[in-house]
C-alpha cells in the first residue's frame, strides 16, 4: 500500500468512528475482565465545569455523578483505607469478575453505580435511601459503617473489595464505574464493571425520569464529554440512612 | 385511689388506640389486597373497567394511609422508625396505580401487564421491610 492508500484507509476509518462512536466503545478492554463494559470517556468536572482534582475530594464524603446514562446515578468515594485490588467478585448468573482496585496517588478513589441490584432503590434528585455509611457512624445493615447502605431492605456493600454483598437480600455486587487518573489529578470515567440493573430501571421508573430528567428518553441518553460531580447532600433533597 | 385509676385509664386507652390502628391497618391491605385482586382479574379476562376500578381503590387506600399525620403511628412499633421508606413506597404504589389505569385506558395491555408487575414488586417491597419478611 502507497502513502496516498494508507492515508485514505486511516481517514475514512477515523471519520466512522466520529460519525458512530459506539464502533469502538464497546468491550474494548474486555480482556481485562468479564462483565466489563465500556462507555464513553468522560471527566468528571465541578459545578463550575472545571475538571475536578482527586486529590480535592474529601474522604468517606458520598459525591455523585450521573454516568453511563444522564439518568444513573453514581457514588464517587476517596476511601480512607486501602482498596482490595484483584478481587474475585461473582454476578446473580454465576459469571466470575475481577475487580482492579482504585485509582488515585493512593488508589482509594473507587465509584460505584448507585442502583440496588435487589430492588433498584437508587439515588436521585428527590431522596437517596442508598448512600455511603462512614466508618464512623453507624447502620442497621452491618456491625460497622465504610460500607454502602441501600435502606431499603438493608443491603450492604463492600467499597474497599469491588461492591461485595456484606449482608441484606442483595443477589450480587453493586457494579463498580471504572475509573481513569491522569497526570494532572484529573478522574475519567470510562466503563462499568459488574452486572448492571440498567434495563429494569429505564423500565421502572417512567414517572421518576418524566419529574427530572424530562422523560425516559432523555434519562437514557449516554452521558457524554463531562458528568458534573456535586456533594449527594447537593444532589438530593433528603439523604435517607438505616 | 385517684392516681390508680388515672394510670389504668391512661393505659387502657393506649392500647385501645393501638388496637383501633392495627384495625385501621389490616383494613387498609385487605382494600389493597382486593384491589390488586381486580387488576389481575382484569388482566387474566380482559376487563379494563374492572382492573382500572383496582387500580383506583388502591390509589384511594394509598392516598389515605399518605395523609396521615403521623405514618409512625400507623406503622407496626418495630418497624415505625421505616416511615420514610413507607412514604416512598406509598408515592410508588400511587404512580404505579395511575399507569395501570392509563395503560388500561389505552387498551395497551403489554403496558398494563408491565405496571401491575410493577405494583405488585412495590407492595412486597414494603411488605418485606415493614412486616420483616
Amino acid at each position: 500500500m502507497d502513502r496516498r492508500g494508507f492515508l485514505k484507509v486511516v481517514g475514512a476509518g477515523a471519520a466512522v468512528i466520529a460519525i458512530k462512536p459506539s464502533l469502538i466503545r464497546q468491550d474494548l478492554r474486555a480482556e481485562d475482565g468479564q462483565l466489563y463494559r465500556s462507555y464513553e470517556k468522560v471527566q468528571l468536572v465541578g459545578k463550575d465545569n472545571k475538571p475536578i482534582k482527586a486529590s480535592d475530594l474529601k474522604t468517606e464524603t458520598n459525591y455523585v455523578f450521573n454516568y453511563p446514562y444522564v439518568g444513573t446515578s453514581c457514588i464517587l468515594l476517596n476511601l480512607k483505607e486501602n482498596v482490595q485490588k484483584g478481587v474475585k467478585l461473582k454476578s446473580e448468573d454465576g459469571t466470575e469478575y475481577i475487580f482492579k482496585g482504585g485509582v488515585g496517588k493512593n488508589g482509594n478513589i473507587v465509584a460505584y453505580n448507585a442502583i440496588c441490584p435487589h430492588q433498584l432503590t437508587h439515588v436521585n434528585k428527590a431522596d437517596s435511601f442508598i448512600s455511603y455509611i462512614p466508618k464512623t457512624k453507624k447502620t442497621m445493615a452491618y456491625k460497622e459503617g465504610g460500607i454502602i447502605v441501600c435502606g431499603s431492605h438493608l443491603s450492604a456493600y463492600d467499597v474497599h473489595n469491588g461492591g461485595a454483598v456484606l449482608a441484606g437480600p442483595a443477589p450480587q455486587p453493586l457494579p463498580s464505574i471504572v475509573l481513569e487518573y491522569a497526570d494532572d489529578d484529573t478522574i475519567w470515567a470510562v466503563g462499568v464493571l459488574g452486572s448492571d440493573k440498567f434495563h429494569d430501571y429505564f423500565k421502572s421508573f417512567r414517572s421518576e425520569f418524566k419529574e427530572q430528567f424530562g422523560g425516559k428518553r432523555k434519562a437514557k441518553k449516554l452521558t457524554k464529554i463531562s458528568a458534573p460531580t456535586m456533594l449527594l447532600t447537593e444532589y438530593t433533597q433528603e439523604v435517607i440512612t438505616y | 385511689m385517684v392516681l390508680k385509676t388515672i394510670t389504668l385509664s391512661a393505659i387502657l386507652s393506649l392500647s385501645l388506640l393501638a388496637n383501633n390502628i392495627h384495625k385501621e391497618r389490616v383494613s387498609d391491605m385487605k382494600g389493597m389486597a382486593d384491589g390488586m385482586a381486580l387488576i389481575l382479574n382484569g388482566l387474566l379476562y380482559d376487563y379494563s373497567d374492572t382492573a382500572i376500578e383496582g387500580a383506583s381503590i388502591i390509589k384511594k387506600h394509598a392516598k389515605k394511609i399518605k395523609d396521615k399525620k403521623d405514618l409512625k403511628k400507623y406503622l407496626p412499633k418495630d418497624t415505625a422508625y421505616a416511615y420514610k421508606f413507607g412514604e416512598k413506597s406509598l408515592k410508588r404504589i400511587t404512580e404505579y396505580s395511575d399507569e395501570v389505569i392509563e395503560a388500561f385506558k389505552h387498551k395497551d395491555y403489554s403496558a398494563a401487564q408491565e405496571s401491575a408487575n410493577l405494583l405488585l414488586r412495590q407492595c412486597n417491597s414494603c411488605h418485606s421491610r415493614v412486616r420483616g419478611w
